[in-house]
């Protein structure tokens, strides 16, 4: 099956350097949807938007433009798989377009390195491109292995509720959900998903990120028994998988052998029947067995 | 504004100087500033001593953290000009002036004293203000601790991207795990040096560099 769609990937720099298996999940399931994807040639990180912006918000600003002008050199829109570099990328392409001083600034450095300033772009979230690409329907039709059994708690993660509106700040969200719905698992209400996973205060003081942030969210997810977490981020993902085991081992807090975290387009890749090795679930550093012994029963 | 007087004494310290200027500014409205190099900081200030018969009133020493700012304020007949150079605190040493103003001499000996700054040729290098063994066994009292306006949690992040454009470097077991998965090779700048090439050309252009104070030769931020 053929879309015709061809985009631009750009991976950041988590998922290639820290979970391949959400990389060679977003392939297949793409590819099984009939969506392209071309790697980015020469791409840096995006740069993030916590440390570098802060330091200094012309660095940030040149890297994001030189990244979205090779998407551009490529004639593709720009999608990504990551909370935070659509969060860099979006607030990048809006600075362009509305501070004159930055953008001239940032066109005579791209000159320097023979790169044009980007021109009009469109930003795809993975989220957007399952949702609205291929369709809750679609997803829904294709759903082979049917993932009922299954208690996910959804945590969408800050930085997605990113919007040109403020009547739209629920639209990537509510397509989160709805995806999740589509592959068969049951979407557990746990309250408190609006809660940031508390990724960005642990550079700073991890003790309160750990304590204060992400064990709010596990107890209440633990309480309604859980399968499973969902992010559509990977630096949530990140916080929640390793900050479980920081948990354990500096704290004492502990959640039964450790609740599981995958990415959206893992939780599509399993709906779909991609078996789990194909794309490397193992490869997480939570219990992501228990996801398939679960399936399994 | 601009006297007639003041306008000849920068036209010749700019005929004489050219590029060795790196900034000129102005503290107020008639007290111009002329930055330059450490090194060219003799030949500045012998231009204005010997063609203007300058006078020095004093020298002020700033700490900024990673390097010392310092200023030479120089009379020229009611008109002052000051003079900066910055001292890398590694170094922490500069040429003493005294060769051509030997007045220079109590004021280096202060600095060097309460900033630990070493004044290289001064005749007379004693401790002025402070008891002879504090140079040393104790810290400068005005000096700093080296640091810079990147936070320790946050240095990783910093020397990572500037090291290789990307925040992350990727260990062996994910290249092995990536090879497993068949994924294709990354192309990002962690693997394509001209593309890498571009983003320090960009930390220059903004001068991220300077900013952060990173080392490019030892590719780590200098504190």
């Amino acid at each position: 099956m053929s879309r015709n769609k061809e985009y631009a990937m750009y991976w950041g720099c988590w998922v290639p350097s820290r979970q391949p298996s959400v990389e060679a999940a977003c392939r297949k399931v793409l590819d099984r949807f009939g969506i392209g994807i071309r790697d980015m040639e020469g791409v840096s990180c995006c740069p993030d938007p916590v440390v570098t912006e802060r330091l200094q918000r012309e660095m940030w600003l040149a890297l994001a433009a030189r990244n979205i002008s090779i998407a551009n050199s490529m004639g593709m829109d720009l999608a990504t798989v990551c909370n935070g570099c659509y969060e860099t990328f979006f607030e990048a392409i809006e600075t362009l377009k509305t501070d004159n001083a930055l953008r001239e600034e940032v066109k005579k450095v791209l000159e320097q390195i023979g790169k044009p300033l980007p021109s009009s772009t469109v930003l795809k979230h993975i989220v957007e491109i399952l949702g609205q690409d291929i369709g809750i329907d679609e997803i829904k039709n294709l759903s082979t292995n049917k993932l009922s059994k299954l208690n996910v708690a959804v945590h969408p993660g800050c930085h997605l509720f990113r919007a040109h509106d403020r009547e739209k700040v629920q639209d990537k969200p509510k397509l989160l959900e709805d995806i999740v719905d589509a592959t068969g698992a049951k979407r557990i209400d746990y309250g408190i998903q609006r809660f940031c996973c508390g990724y960005p205060h642990r550079v700073v003081e991890e003790e309160f990120s750990l304590k204060m942030m992400l064990a709010q969210k596990l107890e209440r997810m633990w309480e309604k028994d859980v399968d499973c977490i969902v992010v559509s981020c990977p630096a949530c993902n990140i916080q929640f998988e390793f900050g479980q085991l920081e948990l354990k081992r500096k704290y004492k807090m502990s959640f039964g052998e450790g609740i599981p975290v995958v990415h959206v387009v893992e939780l599509v890749a399993l709906a779909l029947g991609i078996k789990p090795d194909e794309f490397g679930l193992h490869t997480h550093r939570g219990p992501t067995k228990n996801i398939i012994t679960k399936l399994e029963k | 504004m601009e006297t007639i007087q003041e306008k000849e004494i920068l036209q010749t310290l700019r005929t004489q100087l050219g590029e060795a200027i790196i900034r000129e500014s102005r503290m107020a409205p008639d007290r111009p500033v002329i930055k330059v190099s450490k090194d060219k900081l003799i030949d500045t200030l012998k231009i204005l001593v010997e063609n203007h018969k300058a006078r020095l009133c004093t020298i002020s020493a700033v700490d900024n953290g990673l390097d010392f700012e310092l200023i030479y304020h120089m009379s020229i007949k009611g008109l002052m000009i000051h003079v900066k150079t910055s001292v890398r605190k590694e170094e922490s040493k500069i040429s003493s002036v005294t060769g051509i103003i030997p007045g220079a001499m109590t004021v280096e000996r202060e600095i060097w004293d309460l900033f630990q700054i070493e004044f290289d040729g001064i005749s007379d290098p004693r401790p002025l203000t402070l008891p002879k063994e504090w140079r040393e066994n104790k810290k400068a009292p005005l000096r700093k601790p080296m640091e810079g306006i990147v936070a320790e949690y946050q240095k990783p992040t910093v020397e990572s991207l500037m090291e290789q454009g990307q925040v992350f470097t990727m260990p062996s077991t994910v290249k092995m795990n990536r090879e497993k998965m068949q994924l294709p090779e990354v192309q990002t700048t962690m693997t394509r040096p001209e593309a890498l090439k571009e983003i320090h050309e960009v930390a220059r252009q903004v001068k991220f560099d300077k900013k952060v104070g990173y080392n490019w030769d030892k590719k780590k931020l200098r504190y």
